[in-house]
């Protein structure tokens, strides 16, 4: 019985003009929405290669040099020098600043450390306009090299791109709506649903057909046009290889089937309510205007009014006041003003340029860390208040849920900051000690540099993240549902609600 | 069944079909309580009401096999045809979409899908109003083959004279109670519309 009514209301929808309209409008944003997303993460890529290309020429431009001078001395048979900090060229038979592991590990050579895209990045662009994708990292203080870190970075819940999560959260709503609003009403105003209570059918079966075929189809239409993303996509990053991939896309499916279930519930709950089909509607477009714009900007704005994040400024104040004190500190006013304009100093002196301005770094890092420290707690309030508030909106719990399978989250860039700190400590601790022992750097040292390698977060991390959120929503759409075909005994065929 | 509008006629016939539940009292269908096995009763009931609605974009043969098979029966395409043939309707009209029928030719519809459910009792709520002579007079003729069949019907009606040509029994209502019965065979077609008429002076 309920495939009688099944099939007959999926021929009924894909005869009316108006579902075929909504479907084909739906194929064409979601299409939008992988192209733009596809497009911001090419763009990311591309910026990333360009800092890779950039610095290996760097790196190669220092080696050549090194290179050319030991040459230079094996031929004469003179020892090779250790080079004294310095921003000029050097002269013909003068040591290179790549002898000098201060100077190269200090900032004539960098690594390009990068958080590679996931698989499904196109899928949600998330923060990815805020949060770069690749660290330059050097022995100035981690502050420093952490400018990537876009310390105002505002839980921007109100997705500024027309990304495929942004079809998903703002836009798939309104085709159910528009799918659901009047499954009963409709059929009571036409005047069909009489004579067809006259049959042998509860009113639950029949909702039950109407609801099975609208979201079948979606949902047929969403697993089609979402793979055909992720081939589109997959193909032009090279990811399709990869499990993760799939793991991701499986959880992708996931989430939107219970977010569209739970626009689907919500057509349920206000078809059993027996109201005009006019009423349903401004019910549904009165809960998506607050579900989806109001609730998320409202909770934003609670987690960064309560916990309000340091701002930038906050950390550009505490790193200048600490490199301030740290100037004053060191006794001789000359000696700050030469740590500025080491060219100018005599060459004995110019050895302890790069301790001075080591030590530095760490004096400020050391002033700077509370305020970052700060930073992250605040944000970490910030995502916890936003995490126990998203069950007043599945669109929070829908965008949270996105960005993590996605691999836009701020989690997952979080962790991967923290790799970098710690590789950061790994590039000082390879270049300090060589340059405190004033060793003479040999160019095939120079393969040996560390490398940064990002351990990606397992399945399982994104499953944990994601897991409960999305098993809260799973227990919101089992409520509604059960509570509206429950209401729906009470439904008088002759009657208004 | 007679009675002035507002008597309580459609109400009656809604309370056997569980759209409405009575306040006290039972209805009950082949000997099934309506209201507690609403699904059971309805296998034994069809129904045709005063404007019989089918859906739009479907042609009348479709609309046809779909209630049919929500009533529990399929049939082959010419057993569906045959039917509506029975029932009167142009042969031309089964595959056009219903947008395009008249009220007598949804309503011929309406009664096949009656005649397909095979039902021991049939519920009419004032199915001539608005047909054609010709049309009305085919629907009767289709009432009393029914009739001969042993169906039990129940019609709602203004039409005092077919009233009596169809029906066993007749009975007046008046602000929801059943206030006259009588046979149809022991009364004249001046009497009924006389004693209707004094039924209605109170």
């Amino acid at each position: 019985m309920l495939k009688t009514i099944v099939a007959h209301e999926a021929r009924l929808l894909l005869k009316s003009r108006a579902t075929v309209f909504i479907l084909a409008l739906l194929v064409a944003s979601m299409m939008f929405g992988i192209w733009n997303g596809l497009r911001a993460v090419e763009r990311q890529n591309a910026s990333a290669r360009t800092a890779i290309v950039d610095e290996a020429a760097k790196k190669q431009r220092v080696l050549d040099e090194l290179i050319a001078y030991e040459k230079f001395t094996a031929a004469r048979g003179i020892p090779r020098e250790f080079a004294p900090v310095n921003h000029a060229p050097p002269r013909p038979g003068e040591p290179p600043q790549g002898t000098n592991a201060g100077a190269v590990g200090g900032e004539k050579v960098r690594e390009v450390a990068v958080l590679p895209a996931t698989g499904l990045a196109a899928f949600s662009v998330g923060q990815m306009d805020l949060q770069r994708n690749y660290t330059l990292v050097d022995m100035k203080n981690k502050f420093n090299i952490a400018d990537n870190l876009e310390i105002e970075n505002p839980l921007n819940l109100m997705a500024g791109t027309f990304d495929l999560a942004f079809v998903i959260m703002f836009i798939l709503p309104i085709f159910i709506i528009a799918l659901t609003y009047d499954m009963l009403s409709g059929e009571k105003e036409s005047g069909t649903l009489a004579l067809a209570m006259t049959q042998p059918i509860s009113l639950r079966t029949f909702m039950a057909g109407k609801l099975l075929s609208r979201a079948g189809i979606l949902m047929l239409v969403i697993v089609a046009v979402g793979l055909c993303a992720l081939l589109f996509s997959g193909a032009a990053l090279g990811s399709l290889g990869d499990p993760g991939t799939w793991g991701r896309f499986g959880l992708w499916l996931l989430a939107v089937l219970l977010y569209a279930a739970f626009w689907f519930g919500l057509g349920v709950l206000v078809s059993a309510l027996n109201k005009s089909s006019e009423t349903n509607i401004t019910i549904l477009a009165g809960i998506w205007l607050v579900m989806v714009v109001i609730m998320p900007t409202l909770v934003s704005l609670t987690a960064t009014t309560v916990y309000p994040a340091p701002s930038r400024m906050d950390l550009k104040v505490a790193m200048r006041d600490a490199s301030s004190a740290a100037e004053k500190a060191e006794s001789e006013t000359t000696k700050a003003y030469y740590t500025d304009h080491v060219e100018m100093l005599p060459s004995k002196e110019t050895e302890t340029y790069l301790t001075v301005f080591l030590a530095r770094q760490e004096a400020l890092e050391r002033a700077v860390e509370p305020v970052f420290d700060n930073f992250r707690k605040q944000q970490d309030r910030q995502a916890g208040l936003v995490s126990r508030f998203q069950y007043f909106s599945p669109a929070i719990v829908m965008q949270l849920a996105l960005n993590e399978i996605s691999g836009t989250s701020t989690e997952r860039y979080n962790a991967y900051m923290d790799e970098v700190f710690a590789f950061h400590q790994e590039w000082r601790k390879y270049f300090t000690p060589r340059y405190l022992r004033k060793e003479i750097l040999d160019s095939s040292t120079y393969k040996d540099f560390p490398k940064f390698h990002y351990t990606a977060e397992s399945p399982n991390v994104v499953v944990q993240r994601t897991g409960l959120s999305l098993f809260g929503l799973f227990l919101i759409v089992a409520a509604i549902m059960a509570y509206s075909f429950a209401r729906l005994r009470r439904y008088g065929v002759r009657e208004n609600g | 069944m007679l009675g002035a509008n507002g008597a309580g006629k459609t109400t009656t016939v809604n309370c056997f079909l569980n759209f409405i539940k009575p306040t006290s009292g039972l209805a009950r269908i082949n000997g099934i309580d309506v209201q507690e096995d609403p699904i059971g009763s309805k296998k034994h009931v069809a129904y045709i009401p005063e404007n019989v609605m089918l859906y739009r974009n479907m042609t009348g043969l479709e609309n046809l096999r779909y209630f049919s098979k929500l009533g529990g029966h399929d049939y082959s395409a010419d057993e569906y045809r045959a039917l509506l043939d029975r029932c009167g309707l142009q042969r031309e009209a089964v595959d056009l979409y219903i947008d395009g029928y008249s009220k007598g030719m949804r309503q011929k519809v309406g009664i096949a899908i009656a005649l397909a459910k095979q039902a021991k009792a049939v519920l009419l709520d004032e199915p001539t109003s608005g047909l054609d002579p010709k049309s009305s007079n085919e629907f009767s003729e289709l009432l009393l083959e029914l009739k001969a069949a042993g169906v039990a019907i129940l019609m709602v009606t203004h039409d005092l004279f077919r009233a009596k040509e169809t029906g066993t029994r007749l009975g007046i209502m008046r602000q929801g109670e059943l206030v006259r019965e009588m046979l149809a065979d022991e009364v004249s077609h001046t009497e009924i519309e006389q004693i209707y008429l004094e039924e209605m002076k109170y």
